[in-house]
């Protein structure tokens, strides 16, 4: 779907963002872009989405290059910013018209506006004043826009921060669908977690080349780092409670979370024996299998960036 | 293409309408201006000396300003009169110091007259083109009457001669014979004779300083664009940034005019009805348009570059309305130019409000036509050319870096 030869780009102040960068998304992945600020994602998004000129190297979306047939490809792709892309003194409904009427190849407004709305769950507030939507739908309305040209590819730009966990929710099972409908999505969030449960492959970006690529689940599972554990539990967990294992220095607790480094497979079998008689219920356990935010952090340093 | 197009305007319509704040500046604002400054103008200028009326006189014999009669015409009623020595500069005298007509008096002229002898030459009586036709008429009933004067009173001293009998005594005791009128031809310069009464200086002066107020309903909208993301995901559409920049000039047009036809009407109906003078407009009322539209393109054009330029409302608002204030003042919106000193006047002479102000008060008070309005217009357009490049740059490059 994405293909990006030899990148080179640098900004007018002459800062290198990107030199001799390449990367390939499969047409119909859901695409996870991950990297600290400054990275280089939200330049690379600006070059994919054309508002910025690649300096040499080529850019293509479905075999064509980007500079050649800009907006017959802009017209595929959409775009999802971080920011709530609308007018807030317009409704909703009022946006969406705005919105779609701006692509000329679309036959029939209406029907897309109806199933972006209905897709994203905004029936019923159409004819609201779009700013004072409620952070979830602000979120909501801002990933309807992306999707009136129902896009080949959608490009989503953190589209989780700040709402409450039901939206957070609601946003990522409209994305899923999206995805299982054909649609290739490049998603980037600093929300490791988000990027762990929906995407099938990723890239980790620092300082404007690739650290890490490749399929989440291979990744994860090919660290060396393979007695790492992760436990997820029902309710939270006491330190009162692991106070009799022998190796309680090893383990990290935080609320119904504990993770650490064990020596072997039975230390875990013992921990979670010690969990079971404290009368916990265990959600979710992983063992020999690295965490995605373990592994980002490894790769990027955990050092504050700007 | 027109759907895009309708599809922009719609929305930048809906949005201006929903900004009270900006419709209040635009509309309210120089509704009161004009109102009050109306009827507060007048008041000021009333019965005033030096606000009646300027001729200028020449006796091409000098001695003839010493004559009896000649005093009479240096006491015109209504007019304040002041003499020069030769008819050399003529022209320039009538134009530089704002004169309304300059009298000629020929050599010989009282002499001959007192003497009852034949004239050789009739008095020339030169006018501004500005002059209208009640002054002009007022001014030569006044001529006539001295003359008249002159002549019943050598008439009363001695017989009534043949020939005065046989060049009938009606147009002799009038002094009609006596008077040739001229107009003076405006050429390249413009001539400003003529002051504007309040009504005249306040309509179209504080129209012209609210046109150029779609500076903050322009950028507002165009900043909470870029700061939301918005003209992000604009500049990732197919769509071409004409469009959009377009877009933003025609709403504004639309609003500009109907400031105009309001603010017009204002001074024609709502002022008389509050005891002002109502303002009137002749024939060639319809260059109010295209004077109307050259300002209004350039108020978007400056408007549009600062939207571009800077990056919050605050910024838009200090810069937009500081700039405005300070070509307001200097223009002759504030201050009307023909109060200013000379200085003042040659510095108001690079406003662009001053060039519209001068537009309109070609239209409204020299009866001019479209040919006169033409420097005006092609100053103020030269200069929305360039605004508008600028910021047309600057909105291609925005979001880039």
């Amino acid at each position: 779907m994405i293909s990006i030869r030899n990148l080179k780009f640098a900004y007018s102040d002459n800062s290198v963002i990107f030199d001799n960068f390449n990367l390939e998304i499969e047409a119909g992945s859901l695409f996870g872009l991950i990297g600290p600020n400054g990275a280089g994602k939200s330049t690379l998004i600006s070059l994919i989405t054309g508002l910025n000129s690649v300096m040499s190297g080529c850019i293509k979306v479905d075999g064509k290059e980007l500079s050649s047939s800009r907006d017959e490809l802009l017209s595929q792709l959409s775009s999802v910013p971080q920011e709530y892309a609308f007018y807030p003194k317009l409704t909703v409904l009022q946006n969406l018209n705005f919105f779609c009427r701006l692509y000329k190849n679309i036959q029939h407004p209406e029907l897309n506006i109806y199933k972006a709305v209905e897709l994203t769950g905004l029936t019923g507030y159409q004819h609201r004043a779009a700013g004072k939507l409620s952070g979830g739908l602000k979120r909501r309305l801002n990933l309807a826009i992306g999707l009136l040209n129902k896009p080949t590819l959608l490009i989503l730009d953190e589209p989780t921060v700040g709402i409450d966990p039901q939206s957070r929710h609601f946003i990522l099972a409209a994305i899923k669908q999206l995805n299982k409908e054909g649609t290739t999505i490049l998603y980037t969030s600093h929300y490791m977690e988000e990027i762990e449960g929906l995407c099938d492959t990723i890239a980790v970006i620092d300082h404007g080349k690739i650290v890490l690529s490749g399929e989440l689940d291979k990744l994860l599972l090919s660290s060396t780092d393979n007695n790492k554990f992760y436990i997820k539990t029902q309710r939270s967990i006491a330190k009162s409670e692991i106070a009799a294992c022998e190796f309680k220095e090893q383990l990290n607790t935080q609320n119904n979370k504990i993770e650490g480094e064990l020596n072997n497979a039975e230390q875990l079998t013992e921990l979670l024996a010690l969990l079971a008689q404290s009368g916990h219920i265990i959600e979710q356990v992983e063992f020999g299998k690295q965490s995605l935010e373990s592994m980002y952090f490894d790769l990027t340093d955990k050092a504050v960036r700007e | 293409m027109i759907k895009l197009l309708l599809n922009i305007l719609n929305k930048e319509f809906t949005l201006v309408l929903k900004d009270i704040h900006a419709l209040l500046v635009l509309f309210i604002m120089p509704m009161a201006f004009i109102l009050v400054m109306s009827l507060a103008l007048p008041d000021t200028e009333k019965n005033e000396e030096k606000d009646r009326p300027k001729i200028g006189l020449i006796f091409q014999q000098a001695q003839d300003s010493q004559l009896a009669g000649s005093q009479a015409l240096t006491q015109l009623a209504g007019f304040r009169t002041q003499k020069y020595s030769n008819k050399n500069k003529l022209r320039e005298n009538i134009i530089n110091d704002q004169l309304i007509a300059m009298i000629v008096v020929p050599e010989n002229f009282i002499h001959l007259l007192q003497k009852n002898e034949p004239i050789d030459n009739n008095m020339e009586v030169y006018y501004s083109p500005s002059t209208p036709s009640q002054l002009r008429f007022l001014l030569m009933a006044s001529v006539r009457q001295v003359t008249a004067l002159w002549q019943l009173e050598k008439k009363l001293k001695s017989k009534v001669s043949d020939s005065f009998m046989q060049q009938g005594l009606k147009d002799k005791f009038l002094g009609v014979s006596l008077v040739n009128e001229h107009e003076i031809s405006i050429g390249e310069e413009k001539v400003e004779a003529k002051q504007p009464s309040s009504v005249q200086q306040s309509v179209p002066a504080w129209l012209i300083f609210s046109m150029f107020f779609v500076v903050i309903p322009l950028s507002t909208t165009f900043i909470v664009e870029k700061q939301h993301g918005t003209l992000q995901r604009l500049k990732t559409m197919p769509i071409a940034d004409g469009y959009f920049i377009f877009g933003k000039i025609i709403p504004y047009i639309i609003i500009n005019l109907i400031q105009t036809l309001l603010m017009f009407l204002v001074g024609m109906y709502l002022v008389p009805a509050v005891g002002g003078q109502a303002l009137q407009l002749s024939d060639n009322a319809w260059l109010l348009i295209p004077m109307s539209l050259s300002i209004s393109i350039l108020a978007i054009s400056v408007a549009m570059l600062i939207a571009v330029r800077v990056n919050t409302t605050d910024q838009a608002t200090t810069i937009g309305g500081v700039t405005n204030l300070l070509l307001a003042v200097v223009g002759g919106v504030m201050v009307p130019t023909y109060v200013m000193p000379e200085v003042m006047k040659n510095i108001s002479a690079y406003s662009p409000m001053n060039w519209g102000l001068e537009g309109f008060l070609t239209i409204l008070l020299r009866e001019g036509s479209f040919v006169d309005i033409i420097p005006e217009m092609l100053k103020l357009l030269a200069l929305s050319a360039v605004c508008l490049m600028f910021a047309t740059i600057s909105y291609k490059h925005l979001l880039r870096d």
